[in-house]
């Protein structure tokens, strides 16, 4: 795997490329809860300092208003995102006939990665986001309060997913650029 | 010699007609995500919407302001830190046993003391994970009935000063607390068994589900114009600040 992380990262465009994406997930991830209240500060007749602000405090907050362990999650997905979305690039680009069907599967693996990632988020002990709720919704809080992570077991899933998108990728990226015998 | 003839290595390609194995679980995760989506950006599920209980003024209060949405309008019967008519009015929906919650309360505690009668503590129960929040919820309006609003802050602070949060309060000890902020012992105890507040404390859930609320600690500041400002999870005291300069500011 590491071989292939240097053929993609040797190239300055890709490593910086590579940053600004997992720094952009990882933004988004953590004001996702409070979008709701960012829309409202956006549309307040606060000055566009004042609102640029309260978002960097909001960025700056994760640390408060999340578990160190749902920190890490975050960090983690959003880092194996753009490193998966590099290399599939990176795939993509080596020879882009061969490589439809095993495209398709990263694809699935980096979204699935996400998906659980996101389910991941949230206070570690007070609930994920997205499943508290939803718990709430269907009586079911109890299946939460049992899961020792309180919800971020689906982070793990998550990272465990775009680990093996990236062992099958780096797979690709170490193979020759040959015709297979049938 | 004879040669043998061996048949060369291959290896299989995998083809596009092939089903992809991953397929049908990611799906059932991403249909999950849009299941979630939807509830999420619904309000938090069928019970959204019809959470503006106990909307009416209670006899001899006066309503402080009209709230945009479905926060529940703010009343004499809220359990308020500061004055009620104060501009700024940050309604937090708390679990007892949200170790973030605890953390917020300190955040909140300071914001209060630091703007005096600028803004207005409401307490309303939220809902999390946790099984014992209300159990303790209904602990805190027993001290209300019993002691006033003070009992009740009083309640409410020293369960967060006591409480190992994460359900590891012991609920025996829940009229040892009352007790201690000098409410009567079996008054209290004979509250508790009633379970006369169970309901009322399920019904904040609601409307915390109708603010918007997903998780505890959630915050709503409402600014004096009626605007409001959700805020989700203990954000640091600079956020928390922040919002209420600028709820001051949004007047008209």
């Amino acid at each position: 795997m590491f071989r292939a992380f240097k053929k993609v990262f040797s190239s300055t465009i890709y490593l910086l490329t590579t940053l600004l994406v997992a720094g952009i997930v990882y933004i988004i991830f953590i004001i996702f809860p409070n979008f709701s209240f960012l829309g409202s500060v956006f549309i307040s007749s606060a000055s566009a300092v004042k609102k640029a602000t309260i978002l960097f405090s909001l960025i700056g907050g994760a640390g408060t208003s999340n578990s160190a362990l749902s920190v890490f999650i975050v960090m983690a997905i959003s880092i194996l995102f753009a490193v998966n979305l590099a290399m599939l690039v990176f795939v993509a680009q080596k020879n882009r006939a061969t490589v439809i069907a095993d495209k398709k599967k990263n694809v699935l693996g980096m979204l699935g990665g996400s998906v659980l990632g996101i389910l991941g988020i949230g206070c570690g002990a007070c609930g994920s986001l997205i499943l508290t709720p939803l718990a709430i919704s269907i009586g079911a809080t109890g299946f939460l309060a049992v899961l020792p992570f309180g919800g971020s077991e689906f982070g793990f899933l998550g990272i465990a997913l775009f680990m093996f998108s990236m062992y099958s990728l780096s797979k690709k990226i170490n193979d020759p650029l040959i015709c297979p015998v049938e | 010699m004879e040669i043998e003839n061996k048949k060369p290595r291959t290896r299989r390609v995998k083809t596009d007609s092939k089903q992809n194995p991953y397929l049908i679980p990611v799906s059932i995760i991403i249909a999950g995500l849009f299941m979630s989506a939807g509830l999420y950006f619904s309000g938090g599920g069928p019970s959204a919407g019809t959470a503006n209980v106990n909307t009416d003024p209670q006899p001899g209060s006066e309503p402080a302001q009209e709230v945009q949405g479905d926060v529940r309008e703010v009343t004499e019967a809220d359990h308020i830190r500061g004055d009620i008519s104060a501009p700024v009015k940050i309604i937090e929906y708390v679990d007892l046993e949200c170790p973030f919650c605890q953390r917020f309360h300190d955040t909140l505690s300071t914001v209060t003391e630091e703007y005096g009668d600028q803004v207005a503590w409401i307490y309303r129960h939220g809902s999390s994970v946790h099984q014992k929040t209300v159990a303790e919820g209904a602990a805190t309006e027993c001290a209300a009935e019993l002691g006033g609003n003070d009992a009740f802050w009083a309640y409410v602070d020293r369960m967060f000063e006591i409480s190992p949060v994460n359900d590891g309060f012991d609920l025996e000890e829940l009229p040892d607390v009352a007790q201690y902020v000098g409410l009567n012992r079996s008054n209290f105890e004979a509250c508790i068994e009633s379970g006369k507040y169970e309901e009322y404390v399920e019904n904040d859930f609601l409307d915390q589900q109708a603010a918007g609320g997903r998780g505890t600690p959630h915050t709503v500041v409402v600014a004096p114009n009626g605007k409001m400002f959700p805020i989700q999870g203990a954000q640091p005291y600079n956020v928390v600040k922040q919002t209420i300069d600028l709820a001051l500011e949004e007047t008209e």
